[in-house]
């Protein structure tokens, strides 16, 4: 609660600041500067929280400022319905443009969003029936809080910046409530590594969505408050200058923070308006001032002040770090780290075939896994083994053949769908959100069954506040299980490698599935690390989990698996107990070799 | 009516060929370093600003004057280069859209400040009396513009093809850590980038500024549309390019002819939203490797 009234009385100084310059033109340019964080907060969310790069985002701004012009004027709408319905209109388009855009990668997606901006600058210049062309729309209606009579002197200014400051004020409540809920923790997760967070569960395309439509709508939103606080409407609202503003405000500000974007609007809302005096030359020194703060502080002025709390935090003034919770004898507990997706699962593969452009990775793979083995796939390196599980777990589509999990077709089936079936995996080169802690590592990794409902989150409601709470628990006693429990406010980026392999098994466990894969999970471990995670895969196998490992370090495999299965040239050569494999000519020929100690 | 669709094509190839040099000045730096270099039609308008102060303020020729154009952007490219992009490069590569967005501003609102906002024009050598070949109708003027575009495209896939400095260049745009384990001081191929991109597009700027006028807002559309092209072309291909630069003027005339000139400008990016629409990872090959 005390977060929310720091905020509040930061708003309402903000509020209160103008009245003692009681200026219109100081007015104005607050008022218009505390519009655009509608633009800014918008932009955050798909930019800075979601981290995809649609340049040309800014441009619902101007569509959600025309919308409710319009529909106020010819619609005949009042003010205070055309506002939210325009924010409404910005959301339906932006579904339109989300969509097909979505399917586009990097570069590609930057490109077609600003394409997308700029095909909407051209209708409105063009669509005279519609958008009252290049001319733009004159005489908006204005937006009255109380009609003149009972308004007791109370100008339109600061009628309207009481509406602003107030409506600003519950976007970043609601949006403080999201962020901190399964969703928001979706979309930092998909800006950190998407593979990742689809094999945990998340559909990037519903989270990336999401993320898109709720800031276009708050992008709309304030379109709303400019259409009719400032009573004029043109293209140029649509255009590129604009759009390149609302980033100014948000890099400057800060990306990724609540502040971030309210105090970029204000400081490069006003900056500009100081610049006057050099009217002529005002985007030069806008420009030289954008260069200087990206090259000087790319965190922005949010990233600054947070630089100098953790600073204060060091001096002994507050601590960052709560005592850590004890957590003991998780080890027997391992089954109750978290709820289980599925309760039994085995899996048969039959007559696989996976080609690559001509390349044959594997070729008519058929064998199954009953629930709790333990098996080993071993085989020469490129020999197919993780391309197998790429098909398994749905990052890779068959060539030919079916997969089947507790009797299902799942080949073909896409990661997130895979993985909501309780099926997990670890990957061979570390895989983590490196921006994110230990601990939100964890807590992503909960996203199967925690509550996702952004009702429930927005409300706090109770089934919300008991997920929550099991997420905490989860995200401790997977922590614990990996002596991660000191590290949980880290970076996942920063820890060692041995930590961030840890971390993916704490990651994996907190999933809820029952059937995981491990892909190399001894590679780069030293003796002592190697026998604690044959530990942990043991008492894995008598909780009742299935485990499949990939490993090159026999000695291990030997010693750990129930069954073993040999792939070589992406054929199946071998599939049976451990001792039978250390005599097979084939396995010895093909992989074992003379020594049988290569890790 | 067919006279007006020949007289639509004919105008659009010439066009086309313009844009395509723009698109290719934006091409060799996206596919270098992998940034959207939004100050490209900044450049691309220095180009044609340093034209018509060649020709008009120091009185030179009309192709030397080109020349001067276009090693004055070059220039100009090198020092952004330095300045804008360099020192960001260990940054997520939004930074560098920003910066070389603060640039484009830049250099704007300093072309305002030297030449004013209205439209300025680069006097023509050429005779303005119509060469009519059939139905067509042509001047001299565009003749040679076309022609000029053609030399400059065909010698930069040239220099592209058979140079050390061209082979540097495409080995660093393929694998930038294999390029550097090669011994490729990849700083000056990136400067040399720069300049060379920054050229093109000044030649494109010069070029049309002679055939309509210069001002400087005049960049803002041609960069979109050449990002259009780029996409559409496939990224690392010069060919590729200057025919979707050739196709997007044809299409762009025969829409101002038959349809509606307010819509022109649509032309570009609808169909290449239709392109990447089908084609999701770009024309490119490189689309593949996850540019």
């Amino acid at each position: 609660m005390s977060r929310a009234a720091t905020w509040l009385a930061w708003l309402l100084a903000l509020a209160a600041l103008p009245a003692l310059m009681p200026n219109p033109y100081v007015q104005y340019v607050v008022n218009s500067a505390l519009i655009l964080a509608f633009a800014t907060i918008g932009l955050n969310i798909i930019f800075g929280y979601a981290g995809q790069h649609a340049f040309g985002f800014p441009v619902f701004f101007g569509v959600g400022a025309y919308a409710s012009a319009l529909l106020s004027i010819d619609a005949a709408l009042p003010v205070g319905l055309a506002i939210p319905a325009g924010a409404l209109v910005a959301g339906g388009i932006s579904a339109l443009i989300g969509f097909p855009s979505f399917r586009l990668r990097g570069i590609y997606f930057g490109v077609a969003t600003i394409a997308f901006s700029y095909v909407i600058y051209i209708i409105a210049q063009n669509w005279v029936d519609l958008t009252h062309g290049p001319m733009g729309i004159p005489l908006v209606p204005p937006l009255h809080l109380l009609p003149d009579r009972a308004a007791f002197g109370v100008s339109r200014d600061v009628q309207t910046r009481l509406i602003v400051v107030s409506t600003i004020a519950i976007v970043i409540f609601m949006l403080d409530r999201i962020l901190r809920s399964p969703i928001g923790r979706a979309w930092l997760a998909i800006r950190e590594n998407e593979n990742l967070a689809s094999s945990l569960g998340i559909a990037p395309l519903r989270y990336q969505m999401a993320a898109f439509v709720t800031g276009a709508v708050i992008s709309g939103l304030g379109g709303g408050f400019y259409a009719h606080y400032v009573g004029f409407v043109s293209p140029t609202e649509l255009g590129f200058h604009y759009i390149g503003v609302v980033f100014i405000m948000l890099i400057a500000g800060g990306t990724s923070t609540l502040a971030g974007p309210l105090i970029g609007s204000v400081v490069f809302g006003v900056l500009p308006e100081l610049l006057r005096v050099a009217e002529m030359a005002r985007n030069l020194l806008l420009g030289v001032i954008l260069l200087l703060c990206i090259v000087a502080m790319p965190e922005g002025l949010a990233g600054i002040w947070k630089r100098l709390q953790a600073a204060r935090a060091r001096h002994g003034r507050g601590s960052l770090d709560a005592p850590i919770p004890v957590v003991t004898h998780v080890e027997e507990k391992i089954a109750q780290i978290a709820p289980s997706l599925s309760t039994s699962g085995s899996l048969e593969i039959r007559d696989l075939t996976k080609q690559f452009d001509g390349l044959t990775a594997l070729q008519d793979v058929s064998f199954s896994i009953q629930t709790g083995e333990v098996v080993g796939l071993i085989g020469p390196n490129g020999a197919g083994k993780t391309t197998l599980f790429n098909v398994i777990t749905g990052v890779l589509p068959p060539t030919s053949g079916s997969v089947f999990y507790c009797g299902r077709e799942i080949g073909g089936n896409t990661p997130h769908a895979i993985a909501a079936l309780g099926i997990t995996r670890t990957y061979q080169i570390t895989s983590v959100f490196p921006e994110l802690t230990a601990a939100e590592n964890v807590m992503v990794a909960t996203h199967l069954w925690s509550c996702h409902n952004p009702f429930a989150a927005l409300v706090r409601s109770k089934r919300f506040r008991t997920a929550e709470a099991a997420v905490g628990r989860t995200a401790e006693m997977a922590l614990a299980l990996v002596g991660l429990q000191a590290s949980r406010h880290i970076p996942a980026g920063v820890l060692s490698y041995g930590d961030q392999r840890r971390l993916e098994v704490a990651v994996a466990l907190a999933t809820g599935a029952r059937f995981i894969l491990l892909d190399e999970p001894a590679a780069g471990l030293n003796a002592g690390e190697t026998e604690e995670l044959c530990g942990l895969i043991r008492r894995l196998r008598s909780a009742g989990f299935t485990v499949v490992v990939i490993e090159h370090d026999m000695r291990m495999v030997m010693r750990l698996c129930d069954r073993i299965i040999v792939i070589n040239y992406g054929r199946k050569i071998f599939d049976g107990s451990p001792k039978e494999a250390a005599v097979h000519p084939e396995v010895v020929d093909a992989y074992l070799g003379a020594g049988t100690s290569n890790a | 009516m067919l006279e007006l669709a020949f007289q639509q094509v004919v105008n659009g190839l010439l066009v086309g060929a313009i844009y395509a040099l723009m698109a290719l000045g934006l091409m060799v730096i996206l596919g270098i370093l992998r940034i959207i270099n939004m100050a490209q039609g900044e450049l691309y308008m220095l180009g044609g600003y340093f034209c018509y102060f060649a020709s008009v303020t120091l009185g030179v020729g009309y192709v030397p004057a080109i020349i001067l154009a276009m090693i004055a952007t070059a220039g100009v490219g090198v020092l952004m280069e330095r300045l804008a992009v360099r020192p960001l490069l260990r940054r997520p590569f939004y930074m560098v859209f920003l910066s070389t967005f603060a640039v484009s501003m830049i250099l704007e609102n300093a072309a305002e400040l030297i030449w004013g906002p209205d439209p300025q024009n680069i006097p023509s050598p050429f005779s303005s009396s119509p060469i009519i070949i059939g139905p067509i109708f042509l001047t001299s003027q565009k003749l040679f513009i076309f022609a000029v575009a053609l030399v400059t495209i065909v010698s930069f896939a040239a220099f592209l093809r058979w140079t050390r400095v061209g082979m540097a260049i495409r080995a660093l745009a393929r694998d930038r850590d294999a390029a550097l384990l090669m011994g490729i001081n990849a700083d000056r191929i990136q400067s040399i980038t720069f300049g060379i991109g920054a050229a093109l597009s000044g030649a494109a700027g010069a070029l049309l500024g002679a055939m309509f006028n210069v001002y400087p807002t005049m960049g803002q559309l041609p960069l979109l549309k050449g990002f259009a092209l780029v996409v559409m072309g496939g990224m690392g291909s010069v060919s590729g390019v200057f025919v979707a630069g050739l196709m997007l003027g044809v299409a762009e005339g025969l829409t101002a002819g038959f349809l509606s000139i307010g819509y022109v400008d649509l032309v570009a990016f609808a169909t290449m939203l239709v392109v990447l629409l089908i084609r999701p990872q770009g024309l490119s090959k490189w689309g593949k490797s996850g540019v």
